[in-house]
């Protein structure tokens, strides 16, 4: 009796091959989105602990210092006066390899225990060739496989560029790493002796950082470090240092999260749909079952069993997709975390079991909660009843007039939650949510209201034919709502981020534009950590300065101090008058900033600094120098959307504490009339690579093309989701005609011919459009708003204006239009081909 | 345009494929059927009743053999054309009445006029005057599944004959309605088609129609008889 | 039936659930392994395979050809043109209650290639540094052992000829004062650790011919070779959290070289024996592979007045009289010896305080603390000392 129950039910499925793969698509989409953002950004964020641990090994702690670095006496010190063992001393940099990979240079002492168990050590048998890396110059080891990729063997040289000019490495040994996680970090090493790191990256007597293993229980020891650490270092752990990286990335995943998110709750519509459907379809066949003695217990496990096979088929489906999927989002995910956080080396997809689980739990329970409803419903039905629709659909309206009570309750919770929420970004994320599906709750009763009027509006001039889309519409409002609810959310959530991204990508323009004073810009790329180097660049600045051309320099230094405790970018400014008017304050002290800037021990904060420190105009902040701690005030917020912020302070101030580093980049004013191009480019002769000498509208180029890049990974789960969406309106469509087949063979008996009839079905499918347009723009405001002034605010401190862009708004329109216009097509080219004779016999 | 035939159809043949088996309906069925008869059509459940509608109304087509009604040889004709046809000249009455669910009572009558010319006044005039004879005059606004069977029976027959076609068809339309309910429609048919001079196929069980009809044939080994020699 | 907002309600749960449960669960396959501590019941911290880098010959090193004149405090320092070379400091000790202690603390330094390179980087160097530490808890039968391994770069180890210091990190024998002499050892490990004060007793005693001493036939097969015999210690051991104050006697050796050992031989037992007459001994006999003595195996007896009686091959025979297996390398060593020396009239029995005094490092050998019982003319004799033997398989 079970399997044949069973079989009567999956026949149907069978039977309807259409219904079946959109369901599964549905399920298979939002799992896979859920997927592939969570393992895409877990990739990313463990890329980068990886690669720390390929030559920090086992290490629990790391003293740091600014972009200065710590002295290697320090570390002396540690270990004979202090006799602190297991402390690994560490001298990076990132080097530029001809082929334009940027590799980081690790130099290491092969001396230091072994319990360190980093990468460059469980190479086991062979430590011939220490005895090479440590006493000739110019040695490195690589990876086998980083061997492989660049097509090198042993003996090998090659040329890397450093902020100290071009050098030559020979490669004398391949590390051949032990699994895969070390293979991964190491595939963006060179690790060499710390003499050739120093030497490479003129680092003479400084350390990047000092490694140290140390038992939790060893708080004594930990202790003894703090004693003789010098004041411009800090001591931080492991932990800390994870905790401190995921925290800065945290609002951006949740935002990634948030897209994933809204993915899933579009395919839940997808699901909650293709199953009330398969479940109305089978009405008579429930009836039918129940009239042979079939229990309710029995139908309801029927679907919920069916459901389950449904849903491991498509989370299976979706895992796959997910995992592919998550391999493009990596590379979009790592590039904005280079480009906004800090720099990742060699980041490759790693699955792991949470991530899936997480993404697998989501499906099925997702989908086994969708299909309850229906599931419940086929339970009540009588036995052998065969109900009429519209009936049913009298009860329904009802209940749509409760729905949009829900939704009209839930939207101003939602607004409330958003705006009232402090700091926080996740219930912002939480209240744009809640927003979305009181909106989507509204659908229905908005819907009805649309159809009403068009039909008052144009009814008189349409007749009955023409009337009869709106009447469709209205009529099956329990299965046109969700679909119009579902591309109403998709429409309004890419409404609101297309103006958030608009009123941004504006108000980033205006930024640039009001920064970029200077006419050209030579960029001198690399870390700044050598005072070697700084000779270099003072040279090149002298050079620049004499020339005929110039009227006057500004000049920039990116590096990074420790402030308040933390491991800061300090932008340090040579500024002139005109550099200075491209500062647009926030906030500023009363009296002016500039000449308090240069003269005073003070800092300019940017606005995201600000925003994440809680730091106002006024405060002070406490500077790690080799003088001790030393408090400078804040004068002035200034607008920055180049990262996630920094501190700026005159360069005079900078010297008084810190090694002169050299610069990061030089304005250059031309004197008037002076032909810019062709200044551009005899200055230019005179720089050697990595400098370049580039024009504020090639900047302005570039950075734009940044920006762009950077919300291509929004982009891309937007559209991901719009998917998701006209998926949904699709299978709801297909469902919904193949339901009433026979209602359209008897229109095509009294005489409809087959393109009225594709007309009456597309112009149906074009109204749900339509009212899913009409409804998603003031939404897609409201979403735009909520993220822009709460979202983006909280996430990353940013403010900008708002924008309005009418092409958005029609583009939004159209999209909804176009969706469900397209997905019309194919159900009522099916119709309409459909001989009038079959249509009738399907019952 | 023969007067005596409304209805040549010559040499029928139907057959469906049903899991993999061709099953033939008809072969060489021939029936001529005059302007303004009453032809009953008897036969077992599954003998083609139904389909030998669909091959008249063009809403099926045969495998071979002509249909001619109102002397147009609507197998000839392409689907479009056959839509068109149908649309002017022929009223379908089916037995679970298919009325459309989405329109009220008076807009389900409308439409077939609205698909012949643009409406006007005037015909909404004649949907609320036929209406009226058939005492659903206050049932104009309301929607088909308000109405008891008979009701809606009782609209279907009114749309089958809104736009005054030559022919009308009707498939069981009593086999969902009780006795005295049937009997009411039955009366209302012989009203408005006979008595109109339409002609009027209608595919029934029911022994009440057999004495009303001009004649009666039956299906039979895929052919038609006449029912006098079925009968006798 | 109240569809809509049953379904709403449901959604709404699964994106609260969904928010909630989203930030990273911390699960504990992140928790991070422990570091690599193997103790056995000989305690034994090793740093494995730095050993390979110290046994390659290569020309171009200084070697030692000839007797040379010693100039002190020069010549505690470094020669950093031989290939090799150590301080060695070995002792028996005791405290007030008797118990029964032995260490070593032996430098040694290595010259990676014969030139030292230019650079400005501070890390640059071909020197580099080994120390390994033992102590002999004789009572409870433990033997601890550490090593260290650093360059001599950026003053992170290195021996001075200013002074006499020698250091590798925070382990070191450094003067006390001005003179050489008191020196003072300190270096600790994580279990066990030795902070003593040398002040000599006899003066530097110079092994072989004026301090060069022959190690094959081979000429340049030798190497510079002095000894402090008799070292008075004071100080503490530490095992553990247990300091224990001790006095006793320490031997000091001091050898320089670029190649000593030739082709044939495999390794060798050396013996320093500190004797209940104020005098002491010293001989090496170095095994060929054929299993016979080499010819080059010598010694010295260092007499109470300091006088040098030095041993040929021929002049001293050591036979053995057991052996043990190590159960930690399973090579068999010999653990106890018969040394006469008929000139002198010397019998001694020598045997270790105990047996376990194997060093688990990256280059392993056994050296241990003996105790020593014999007949000098006949006189009954006692004393101590410590046994290397290396070479062992």
């Amino acid at each position: 009796m079970r399997s044949v129950l069973s079989r009567a039910s999956r026949n149907f499925l069978w039977r309807h091959p259409w219904q079946l793969a959109l369901a599964l698509l549905g399920i298979a989409l939002g799992v896979a989105v859920v997927i592939a953002i969570e393992l895409a950004m877990e990739s990313a964020l463990t890329a980068f602990d990886q690669t720390r641990k390929a030559f920090s090994g086992t290490a629990t702690h790391r003293i740091l210092a600014g972009n200065g670095g710590l002295d290697e006496k320090l570390y002396t010190r540690l270990r004979v006066e202090q006799g602190i063992q297991q402390l690994s001393p560490i001298v990076s940099g990132y080097v530029g390899l001809p082929n334009d990979d940027r590799f980081r240079l690790v130099g290491v002492d092969p001396f230091v225990e072994k319990s360190f168990r980093s990468a460059w050590q469980e190479e086991n048998s062979d430590t011939d060739y220490f005895a090479r890396l440590i006493t000739e110059p110019g040695t490195a080891l690589i990876s086998e496989q980083t061997a492989a990729r660049l097509n090198l063997k042993v003996d090998d040289e090659i040329m890397v560029t450093t902020g100290n000019g071009e050098q030559r490495l020979k490669i004398i040994a391949l590390l051949s790493p032990s699994h895969a996680i070390s293979e991964q970090a190491l595939s963006g090493l060179i690790v060499t002796d710390i003499a050739t790191a120093q030497e490479t990256l003129g680092l003479f007597g400084r350390l990047s950082s000092i490694d140290a293993l140390i038992d939790d229980e060893a708080s004594e020891t930990l202790a003894q470090i703090r004693r003789v650490l010098p004041s411009d270092a800090l001591l931080l752990s492991a932990g800390e240092q994870s905790e401190a990286m995921r925290e800065m990335t945290r609002a951006f995943s949740i935002n990634l999260k948030a897209l994933g998110l809204l993915s899933l709750m579009v395919g839940l519509f997808l699901i909650y749909n293709t199953m009330t459907f398969l479940v109305v379809q089978r009405r008579q066949l429930i009836g039918s079952l129940r009239a042979m003695g079939v229990t309710r217990r029995q139908v309801f496990q029927l679907i919920i069993g069916e459901a389950f096979w449904l849903a491991v088929a498509g989370t299976t489906i979706g895992v796959v997709l997910g995992m592919a999927l998550a391999q493009g989002l990596l590379h979009l995910i790592s590039g904005t975390i280079d480009a906004f956080y800090f720099r990742i080396d060699a980041a490759a997809l790693r699955v792991t079991p949470v991530q899936l689980g997480k993404g697998i739990l989501l499906g099925l329970g997702a989908t086994l909660l969708a299909v309850l409803p229906p599931a419940l419903e086929a339970t009540r039905l009588p036995p052998m009843t065969v109900l009429v629709r519209s009936r049913l659909e009298s009860g329904v309206r009802r209940l749509v007039r409760i729905t949009g009570l829900a939704g009209g309750l839930l939207i101003p919770a939602g607004l409330a939650l958003a705006l009232l929420s402090g700091k926080s970004v996740m219930p912002g994320l939480l209240g744009i949510f809640l927003l979305l599906f009181g909106f989507a709750l509204l659908t229905p009763v908005f819907t009805l209201l649309a159809m009403t009027l068009i039909e008052r509006v144009f009814g008189r001039f349409l007749g009955i034919l023409g009337r009869l889309p709106a009447r469709m519409v209205s009529a099956e409002i329990s299965r046109t709502g969700i679909a119009i609810a579902a591309l109403m959310m998709a429409v309004a959530a890419t409404i609101g981020m297309d103006l958030m991204i608009g009123s941004f990508r504006q108000t980033v323009q205006e930024w640039l534009q009001g920064t970029l004073r200077a006419d050209l810009y030579v960029s001198l790329p690399g870390e700044k950590k050598s005072i070697a180097g700084a000779a270099g660049d003072r040279q090149l600045k002298a050079r620049l300065a004499a020339h005929a051309g110039v009227q006057m320099l500004s000049s920039v230094l990116t590096t990074h101090i420790i402030a308040d405790e933390a491991l800061t970018k300090v932008s340090v400014f040579d500024l002139n008058a005109r550099a200075r008017r491209g500062f647009t304050f926030k906030q500023a002290a009363p009296g002016g900033v500039w000449d308090r800037f240069e003269r005073e021990q003070t800092v300019i904060v940017t606005e995201p600094y600000a925003y994440h420190h809680d730091v106002k105009v006024g405060q002070t902040i406490m500077m790690r120098t080799e003088q001790g701690k030393q408090p400078f005030e804040v004068l002035a917020v200034y607008a920055d959307y180049s990262d996630q912020g920094h501190l700026a302070m005159s360069r005079r101030n900078y010297q008084r504490y810190w090694p002169d580093l050299g610069y990061s980049g030089i304005g250059i004013y031309a004197k008037p009339g002076v032909d810019l191009k062709q200044l551009e480019d005899q200055l230019g002769q005179s720089l050697k690579a990595p400098r370049s000498i580039r024009s504020s509208q090639a900047i302005y180029q570039a950075s734009m093309d940044l920006f762009e890049q950077t919300f291509t990974v929004t982009e891309t789960l937007r559209w991901l989701s719009a998917i998701i969406a006209f998926v949904g309106v699709f299978s709801a469509l297909m469902a919904l005609q193949f339901e009433r087949t026979r209602q359209l063979g008897v229109l095509r008996a009294i005489g409809i011919t087959p393109i009225q009839l594709t007309a009456l079905i597309t112009g149906e499918t074009g109204l749900m459009g339509l009212a899913a347009g009409l409804f998603a723009v003031p939404v897609g405001y409201i979403v735009a708003y909520v993220l822009i002034f709460v979202i983006y605010l909280r996430s990353f401190g940013w403010t900008m204006a708002f924008h309005v862009n009418v092409a958005i708004i029609c583009q939004g329109l159209a999209l909804a239009f176009g969706a469900a216009l397209f997905a019309g097509v194919l159900p009522a080219l099916k119709m309409a081909r459909t001989r009038p004779v079959e249509a009738l016999r399907n019952e | 345009m023969s007067k005596e035939a409304a209805i040549a159809i010559h040499q029928l043949g139907k057959s469906y494929e049903e899991s993999g088996r061709r099953h033939r309906i008809f072969s060489g069925l021939n029936l001529h059927v005059n302007r303004g008869e009453f032809l009953v059509l008897l036969g077992r459940s599954g003998s083609g009743k139904s389909t030998l509608l669909n091959l008249i109304s063009g809403i099926d087509l045969p495998d071979s053999g002509s249909v001619i009604v109102n002397g147009t040889e609507i197998t000839a004709l392409s689907e479009h054309n056959r839509t068109l046809f149908r649309r002017h000249n022929l009223g379908f009455i089916f037995q679970s009445y298919n009325l459309i669910p989405t329109l009220s009572v008076g807009e389900n009558l409308l439409l077939p006029l609205e698909l012949v010319k643009p409406l006007t006044r005037a015909d909404r005039d004649a949907v609320a005057a036929l209406l009226d004879k058939l005492g659903l005059a206050d049932r104009y606004d309301t929607y088909p599944d308000r109405l008891s069977g008979g009701e809606q029976q009782r609209v279907a027959i009114a749309r089958a004959l809104i736009h005054e076609p030559d022919l009308i068809l009707a498939d069981e339309p009593t086999g969902n309605l009780d006795l005295e309910t049937g009997r009411l429609v039955l009366e209302m048919l012989d009203t408005l088609v006979k008595k109109a001079g339409k002609t009027l196929i209608m595919a029934t069980h029911s022994r009440e129609v057999i004495g009303q009809a001009d004649r009666i044939v039956s299906i039979r080994d895929r052919s038609l008889v006449s029912a006098d020699a079925f009968g006798s | 039936m109240a569809k809509w907002i049953f379904v709403a309600a449901l959604i709404l749960m699964i994106v609260l659930l969904a928010i909630f449960w989203w930030p990273p669960v911390k699960l504990p396959f992140d928790v991070k392994p422990d570091a690599d501590r193997s103790f056995s019941k000989t305690a034994s911290e090793k740093d494995t395979a730095f050993g390979e880098l110290l046994s390659k010959d290569d020309g171009g090193f200084a070697r030692a050809l000839k007797p040379r004149r010693f100039s002190f405090p020069q010549d505690h320092g470094p020669h950093n043109q031989y290939r090799a070379e150590w301080w060695y400091f070995t002792g028996n000790l005791r405290n007030a209650q008797g118990r029964r202690f032995g260490y070593e603390l032996t430098f040694f330094r290595f010259a990676l290639n014969p030139d030292a390179p230019e650079s400005k980087s501070a890390w640059r160097t071909n020197q580099m540094y080994m120390a390994h530490l033992t102590l002999t808890d004789v009572e409870n039968k433990r033997f601890y052992t550490d090593e260290r391994f650093s360059r001599a770069g950026n003053g992170l180890a290195g021996a001075s000829g200013l002074r006499y210091q020698v250091w590798l990190y925070d382990w070191s024998a450094s003067a006390q004062g001005s003179a050489d002499f008191p020196l003072r050892l300190s270096a600790k490990s994580g279990e066990f650790a030795v902070d003593l004060v040398l002040e000599t007793q006899k003066g530097p005693v110079f092994q072989g011919e004026d301090g060069l001493s022959r190690k094959s036939d081979e000429p340049g097969n030798a190497s510079y070779y002095y000894s402090y015999t008799r070292l008075m210690t004071e100080g503490n051991v530490r095992i553990g959290g247990m300091a224990f104050p001790v006095t006793g006697h320490s031997w000091m050796d001091r050898e320089w070289s670029t190649s000593s050992l030739s082709e044939e031989q495999v390794g060798w037992d050396w013996f320093a024996l500190q004797l209940s007459d104020n005098s002491e001994l010293m001989f090496y006999q170095l095994r060929r592979k054929d299993g016979r003595i080499d010819s080059n195996s010598s010694g010295s007896i260092v007499q109470a007045d300091n006088a040098k009686v030095p041993l040929k091959a021929r002049d001293a025979k050591v036979r053995v009289v057991d052996s043990w297996t190590s159960p930690h390398s399973s090579i068999r060593y010999p653990s106890s010896w018969r040394l006469s020396v008929p000139d002198q009239k010397l019998e001694l029995d020598i045997v270790p305080l105990i047996n376990d005094q194997e060093l688990n490092v990256s280059y392993r050998y056994w050296e241990g603390a003996v105790s020593v019982k014999g007949t000098k003319n006949g006189r009954p004799i006692s004393g101590q000392g410590y046994v290397e033997l290396t070479g062992y398989q």
